[in-house]
């Protein structure tokens, strides 16, 4: 999962950057509401949490502008603005979600998950496909009832496939949802990750999960 | 102490008394000269008269008086006082009414003749004139007379010039008087009058709180002399209402500016107890926990400052009151357990009561939590619900409390010196109560009886 954190704290920066990579998703940050205008319309991400006070443009504007493009990214409002009105500006205005600071990590983690579970109709904390489960409160993945020793990354992409399950899912969007902005990729480093996950899960003794769609992508479904 | 009004009438009543005596004495006293002026003319018509009636003859000087009496004359003789001398002082002549007795001898020219009070020798006091002239020969055809000058003095009794004095002199004293006995209560009456508007400026001074700094006083509707204090007292509650205001927003914008700072700490220390990096846990738990009390504080400090500033929107509702003391009493009931505390409830049911059911709730949250965590272990406590006077009393046992902490007790950030060593609590909870009670037209008090404390939230009556 791809997460952007629009906070001009970079104490909050990052706190909640290190809560999030520690629970699985990849974040990228931006201290201004213009650089983060930017980067949301040019990623793709499950999730945006966006602070409203922010220096150049302020948090319910850059809202307002992403949803006047049609991007349908959910939002977290994360703000010090906690009266009814400002919620209620903050909703109507398109935000899917509002905390207010100070928060507790765990409820700010729920609500981010909850956003990103939306973003593709999953109402609970588990897929299920076939043999493998994933449980996406824990980050772990079982295939028929073993665990699968997965890294951060490996889970991730194992995660995102699950989550788009039956759907052609292009490098591109691979690229995107795994790895930072700046990170420096390599050409093949997503097919080197589908390969490896893959072979993970032969180990494991489960039937071939994920499929190759010759130059589209991947799809995970149970069988071709 | 000193009394405006007391001050005014005292010298209201000293000056018109002056008035009045000083007017007073001028009328007698111009009476007085007219009456006399008037007197002396009647004295020195007579004595023309008289003069007019004296000859020289071989014989000296003789007086005849006439028969039938002569215009200005008493028709009695015997009232009629006047002697003759030559200027030597020897005697020509005496009226009979004075018996062989003397008038007193003093003579002045007759154009200017000289007027004086004496006794008359019947002993009533008279008035005199004397002067000095020349009487007509008796027979005009004797050449051999020198003529003399003589002295007439002409009395008269002045008794009734003294009576119309003297009543004139009493009836100016006893409408003095009696002028002063109906001025004293109409001067005091008056001034009281007077002063009811400056006692109803007086009673909405006083009437005035911190809560109700937007009263300002009608100056259209003020007398003229009080106009500029209503004026001078309306600028003042502008600038007290404007300071009051600037130091609620204050209040709110630090609040509400420490709430991302404290985001900061708070969420800097439960990232650290989540994934720590080498740092023993504790540290960062403390970090924690002090978050979450600054936190706690930040919250009631926004709270306090917007419900006195009426932003807290607000939907009353019947509300049934048992089950809501049941369900904020619930969480409670462990620690009151823990704590071997015992209370009694008599809240009977189906009690409605209209209000805003989170305001409510959050007032009876602060004041439960109170008493279960200031009633001493073992000690017992009661919560009242009165459903015709709409009050709750809740009355548990403190031994930390005494009477003179009793006043502090709805104060900001107040808390007796043992409790500030106790973390857990701000000392804004009762502030908080007290104004959340105020928005909904409660009132909260509290009562200290020995070792009893007991807060009564009684529904105020509505106006009209």
């Amino acid at each position: 999962m791809r997460v952007l954190l629009v906070e001009d704290s970079p104490r909050l920066q990052k706190s909640i950057g290190k809560a999030l990579q520690k629970s699985g998703y990849v974040i990228d940050t931006s201290g201004d509401g213009e650089n983060g205008l930017w980067l949301a319309e040019s990623n793709d991400y499950d999730a945006i949490i966006l602070d409203i006070m922010l220096p150049r443009l302020d948090g319910l504007t850059l809202l307002r502008r992403l949803r006047k493009k049609g991007r349908q990214t959910p939002i977290l409002m994360l703000t010090a603005k906690d009266t009814v009105g400002d919620r209620v500006e903050g909703l109507q205005t398109g935000a899917d979600d509002y905390l207010i600071k100070p928060f507790a990590l765990e409820e700010l983690l729920a609500r981010v998950q909850a956003l990103c579970r939306r973003q593709y109709d999953s109402k609970t904390n588990q897929v299920i496909i076939a043999a493998l489960k994933i449980d996406l409160t824990a980050h772990a993945a079982t295939l028929d009832g073993q665990p699968l020793d997965l890294t951060a990354r490996e889970y991730r992409l194992l995660e995102y496939l699950a989550l788009r399950r039956g759907h052609i899912v292009t490098r591109g969007e691979i690229e995107n949802h795994l790895y930072h902005e700046s990170a420096d990729l390599m050409s093949n480093a997503v097919d080197s990750a589908v390969c490896t996950l893959r072979k993970k899960m032969e180990v494991a003794g489960g039937l071939p999960l994920i499929h190759t769609k010759r130059g589209l992508g991947y799809v995970l479904k149970e069988s071709e | 102490m000193k009394s405006i009004r007391r001050q005014l009438t005292l010298t209201m009543l000293c000056g018109f008394g002056l008035l009045l005596l000083f007017s007073s004495l001028a009328i007698y006293f111009l009476t007085r000269i007219a009456l006399l002026s008037e007197f002396d003319s009647t004295l020195r018509a007579k004595a023309f008269t008289v003069m007019s009636l004296a000859e020289q003859g071989r014989h000296g000087i003789q007086v005849e008086m006439p028969d039938a009496p002569l215009g200005g004359m008493p028709a009695d003789e015997s009232s009629l006082f006047y002697e003759l001398w030559q200027t030597n002082g020897a005697l020509c002549t005496r009226s009979k009414s004075l018996n062989d007795s003397d008038l007193p001898f003093r003579s002045s020219t007759a154009t200017e003749p000289v007027y004086w009070n004496f006794n008359l020798p019947n002993g009533f006091p008279g008035r005199g004139i004397g002067l000095k002239f020349v009487p007509q020969a008796e027979d005009e055809d004797e050449k051999n007379i020198t003529l003399m000058e003589a002295v007439i003095v002409v009395a008269a009794d002045r008794r009734s010039l003294d009576r119309t004095l003297d009543i004139l002199g009493a009836v100016l004293a006893a409408t003095a008087l009696l002028t002063m006995i109906i001025t004293i209560p109409m001067v005091s009456i008056s001034l009281r009058r007077g002063h009811v508007p400056l006692e109803q400026l007086a009673r909405q001074a006083a009437a005035i709180n911190a809560d109700s700094l937007k009263t300002r006083f009608p100056v259209d509707v003020m007398p003229e002399e009080l106009r500029p204090i209503a004026g001078c007292l309306n600028d003042l509650l502008q600038r007290l209402e404007s300071s009051f205001e600037r130091e609620r927003r204050f209040s709110a914008d630090i609040a509400h500016e420490l709430r991302t700072p404290l985001a900061e700490l708070r969420a800097l220390a439960e990232v650290e107890l989540a994934w720590p990096e080498g740092e023993p846990s504790e540290k960062h738990r403390e970090t924690l926990n002090i978050a979450l009390q600054m936190e706690a504080m930040v919250t009631r400090l926004l709270e306090l400052a917007r419900s006195e500033s009426g932003k807290i929107p607000l939907k009353f509702e019947p509300v049934q009151i048992a089950p809501l003391i049941e369900e904020v009493w619930r969480p409670l009931a462990a620690r009151a357990n823990e704590k071997h505390l015992v209370f009694n409830f008599d809240v009977p049911p189906g009690s409605n009561v209209q209000i805003d059911r989170p305001l409510f709730r959050s007032i009876l949250a602060n004041l439960f939590s109170n008493a279960v965590e200031y009633t001493p272990e073992g000690g017992d406590g009661n919560i009242k619900w009165n459903a015709d006077a709409k009050a709750l009393t809740i009355s548990n046992t403190v031994y930390d409390l005494t009477a003179a902490d009793m006043p502090h007790l709805f104060e900001r950030l107040w808390r007796k010196d043992k409790s500030r060593t106790d973390r857990e609590h701000s000392g804004l909870g009762l502030v908080l109560c007290q104004t959340f009670a105020a928005v909904l037209g409660f009132h909260l008090e509290a009562k200290l009886d020995g070792h009893t404390l007991t807060m009564s939230l009684v529904q105020k009556p509505k106006a009209g």
